[in-house]
């Protein structure tokens, strides 16, 4: 691929995935810089490595974002457990529905920042891009089982955290 | 608060965007386009500056190196003081003394009665 081709190429999947992206790495990670470090990493390396034409691009980047944050969480590069930046919320209201009440856009986004990173991933996957187990469970790797299990847990968690909120 | 409340609240919701600036870090850390009139004006640089270079060589190669008469006579200057009379003084002391080489060397003793 020429590198020009390249380079046009890697402004358009961002384009295209970009934002997708960053969503699914800051619900893993939990924190906005970290978020944007597992992505300019990914995208960096599509820069540099030329990976060449990409079958599927969205499933193979979401696969390299989701690698790039777990590599992270492992090195502990990612402090999630520091403090967040209250200027820049978790969530944010989906358009075309009602907004929730910022009380309880607030109480859910501290819910869910206690949770996990793997049950994170799967609620985000699952709750907010729409997959089914099954097709978390290819993206993971893990049984689709497995997956359910983790969403399940996910939501008991939340729960209860929600119903110890004052 | 049950699931089916939570899971309303969670489909009225979204994670965060991007900031805009992580775009930009992307599209700024692309390879630059190659220009291949720069490749050609980096050569002709790298030639001038090479050809600069020799040029000085080969006039340093062409410029005759002192002789050593030349070389008495400037270390005369310098240890009789290097001003016009430490000049003058050494020409006649480094005449003197191609006289007498020049006279020896044709087996003639050395006439210092003439020089004076």
């Amino acid at each position: 691929m020429p590198a020009g081709e390249s380079e046009d190429e890697v402004a358009q999947l961002y384009d295209r995935f970009g934002a997708a992206l960053y969503r699914y790495a800051l619900m893993i990670l939990g924190r906005h810089d970290a978020a944007e470090d597992a992505v300019q990493q990914v995208f960096l390396a599509l820069i540099r490595g030329g990976a060449g034409r990409l079958v599927e691009p969205e499933h193979y980047l979401r696969r390299s974002v989701r690698n790039a944050c777990y590599s992270m969480l492992r090195t502990r590069a990612a402090s999630f457990e520091g403090p967040a930046d209250p200027a820049r919320p978790m969530l944010e209201p989906r358009a075309g529905v009602r907004a929730p009440s910022n009380e309880d856009r607030l109480a859910l986004e501290a819910a869910i920042g206690r949770l996990p990173p793997e049950q994170r991933e799967v609620l985000h996957l699952h709750s907010f891009v729409g997959l089914t187990f099954r097709e978390i469970a290819d993206l993971t790797g893990d049984p689709p089982n497995t997956v359910a299990s983790r969403y399940r847990y996910a939501l008991e968690k939340l729960r209860a955290l929600l119903a110890s909120q004052p | 608060m049950d699931d089916d409340r939570i899971e309303r609240l969670l489909r009225q919701v979204r994670p965060a965007g991007p900031p805009p600036r992580l775009r930009a870090r992307i599209v700024a850390a692309r390879r630059p386009r190659s220009w291949p009139w720069l490749a050609a004006a980096a050569a002709l640089l790298a030639l001038t500056v090479w050809l600069r270079g020799a040029d000085t060589n080969l006039t340093t190669a062409l410029t005759p190196a002192p002789s050593a008469w030349d070389a008495e006579r400037i270390v005369l200057v310098d240890l009789l003081g290097g001003d016009a009379e430490a000049q003058a003084v050494a020409d006649q002391i480094v005449a003197l003394n191609r006289l007498t080489t020049a006279r020896a060397a044709i087996g003639e003793p050395a006439a210092l009665e003439e020089i004076r």
